[in-house]
């Protein structure tokens, strides 16, 4: 009996799986193809084709351009860094042990926020040309190390200690960042459109980045899925089934903020896909984190790049990706919540 | 099985709750500490499991001190269940009693046939096959402490921790779950256990640790030590003993 309702789940799970790959190849393709650019479903096929098995196909070049180095990188950089946070989201979630968490709340993207802000700022002071995004990343490292730091790596650490030094943390940041904009003056804009979270404009060294990187992480979040369902219980209780929960609690927080980190340096703070995926799979499917990180991964791809197709297309002057996934997800999150939760914490 | 020797246990700057505390508790017995609250009852089950680190003296279980037991090997000598468990993100309850065979498994070996076999078992003498799909927040407390039960017997450990473990349960499941824990003990297993309820506690327990501020008032079979004097002495209220029966 329980072997039958343990191997329905993994059925269900294969099922979602399978249709969540065909769904994200479909997205893909019609993606590439949707554009100001006149280009039909079988030419974008056959340059991703021809450019996949590098095969001899004749092809318009001005066409193989678009969709190949302009289109796709965007596209590709939109499904990984949407599978990214909402995975990263599902590891804060169960690590600390709170359900409103999510990518930034340990602040480490506030200090990816902060290193690119400055940057712009010594680039326009200046007149430099810094590179925005390795500035981001070592400055969200730095960020995860103080945290880590004040929460007391050495002690046990606790959730709300975490929380509590990533909320410190982010708000001190966050008033240099203003105090960073205020003294930019005319030249704010620049910062104000980094920090709304954006995928514009990624060429293949941002997927050359993001891929290896994000993947990795993923595949090893994965692989010690099963000890995250235990860390959701607590320091104590993973103790009485033998599980070395501060070791565990330390190695998930290095994987969630370094996904975190390398998400937010290249495409800037996009809002709710960490806080509304993983709750909704977990609602809808399953809360094994073997299941719901690789099925929350898709999820997140998806939606990520579905919400990039709006702002790339419905509207004249594009807007930013991140404005989008939280003044729609925001209140999808609150009708799910109220609909699904009914007697029950989410 | 436990022996506790000269443990003096204080929480962080205040004073101390135990000082030089001697206690043995012997293989395959029934034993329950009774005392009021806050006398360091549930104290005493998280320094037994590791939880909380004593400042001094020593907990010795099977001939091991508990400092060189490895949490793995802890998980498998011991199981415990406590009294508060944490808010969880859910957690279906099958998934909870299935931790109970995971001290036994390997990183990423998944759970066998006979796993499920043993998970079965608990899950249907502690009648509780009924709501094993359902979330740990949506179940009542009552029933919470049966699927918890379920994964303690699952742990199949020599050794048993109980935490107030019955407190919710309604008194058909309290009698039904001391029956189970009564077969175990015949088994050859150690049940060290906290209850308040000195009715129960009379009838099932071997022995009997009566704990007062943070000492062993008396240690005992249950009709030596449990009488109208001591209950008096320890809970600082008048009983009228049944004979036979119990107190009221």
């Amino acid at each position: 009996m329980i072997e039958e309702i343990l191997n329905k789940e993994k059925k269900q799970y294969y099922l979602i799986l399978t249709i969540l790959t065909i769904l994200m190849l479909g997205i893909i393709l019609i993606s590439v193809t949707l554009g100001k650019a006149d280009i039909t479903i079988s030419e974008s096929f056959k340059i991703i084709f021809k450019k996949i098995f590098n095969k001899n196909i004749e092809i318009a070049a001005n066409k193989e351009a678009i969709i190949w180095d302009i289109r796709m990188p965007r596209i590709i950089s939109g499904l990984i860094i949407g599978a990214g946070l909402a995975v990263a989201g599902t590891i804060f979630q169960a690590i600390l042990r709170n359900p409103l968490a999510d990518p930034y709340t340990i602040g480490v993207s506030t200090g990816a926020a902060f290193g690119a802000v400055l940057t712009i700022y010594i680039n326009i002071v200046y007149s430099l040309f810094l590179p925005i995004v390795p500035v981001a990343f070592i400055f969200s490292i730095i960020t995860l190390f103080v945290i880590v730091k004040i929460a007391g790596f050495n002690q046990t650490l606790h959730s709300s200690r975490l929380i509590l030094a990533g909320i410190i943390i982010s708000s001190t940041l966050s008033a240099a960042i203003g105090l960073l904009k205020s003294m930019a003056g005319e030249d704010v804009s620049a910062m104000i459109f980094w920090l709304m979270g954006n995928l514009a404009a990624k060429s293949w060294t941002q997927v050359l980045i993001l891929f290896p990187t994000i993947t990795i992480a993923i595949i090893l979040a994965k692989h010690f899925a099963n000890d995250l369902d235990i860390l959701t219980l607590g320091i104590h209780e993973a103790k009485n089934i033998g599980v070395d929960s501060e070791k565990l609690v330390k190695f998930y927080l290095v994987i969630g903020a370094f996904i975190t980190a390398v998400c937010v340096s290249i495409s800037g703070i996009i809002g709710f896909v960490g806080l509304v995926i993983p709750h909704l799979v977990r609602m809808s499917f399953t809360s094994k984190h073997k299941y719901l990180i690789p099925i929350s991964a898709l999820v997140g791809a998806i939606v990520l790049s579905l919400a990039d197709n709006i702002t790339r297309l419905m509207f004249v002057v594009e807007i930013p990706v991140g404005v989008l996934t939280t003044l729609i997800g925001g209140p999808f999150f609150i009708y799910i919540y109220l609909n699904k939760s009914s007697g029950e914490n989410v | 099985m436990i022996v506790i020797k000269d443990l003096s246990f204080s929480y962080d700057g205040n004073k101390p709750l135990f000082e030089n505390l001697n206690i043995k508790i012997p293989k395959g017995k029934f034993i329950t500490i009774i005392g009021p609250n806050g006398c360091g009852k549930s104290t005493l089950l998280r320094l037994i499991s590791k939880e909380l680190k004593y400042n001094s003296g020593d907990i010795i279980i099977s001939e091991k001190k508990l400092s060189d037991i490895k949490s793995l090997e802890l998980a498998q000598k011991l199981a415990f269940s406590r009294q508060k468990t944490s808010e969880n993100l859910s957690f279906t309850c099958l998934d909870y009693v299935l931790l109970g065979r995971r001290p036994y498994k390997e990183q990423f070996e998944d759970f066998n046939k006979n796993d499920l076999k043993i998970v079965e078992k608990n899950l249907k003498i502690t009648d509780s096959i009924s709501f094993i799909n359902k979330n740990l927040n949506q179940i009542s407390g009552g029933e919470f402490q049966r699927i918890s039960f379920a994964k303690i017997l699952t742990q199949n450990t020599p050794l048993i921790l109980l935490d107030e473990s019955f407190s919710a349960m309604d008194i058909n499941y309290k009698v039904l779950s001391l029956k189970i824990l009564k077969e175990k003990v015949k088994e050859g297993k150690t049940i060290l256990c906290v209850m308040h309820d000195i009715n129960l506690a009379y009838k099932y327990s071997d022995h009997i640790i009566m704990l007062k501020e943070g000492k062993v008032y008396n240690y005992g079979k249950p009709d030596s030590i449990l009488n109208t004097s001591s209950i008096k002495e320890v809970f600082e209220i008048e009983v009228e003993k049944i004979e036979k029966k119990g107190f009221l």
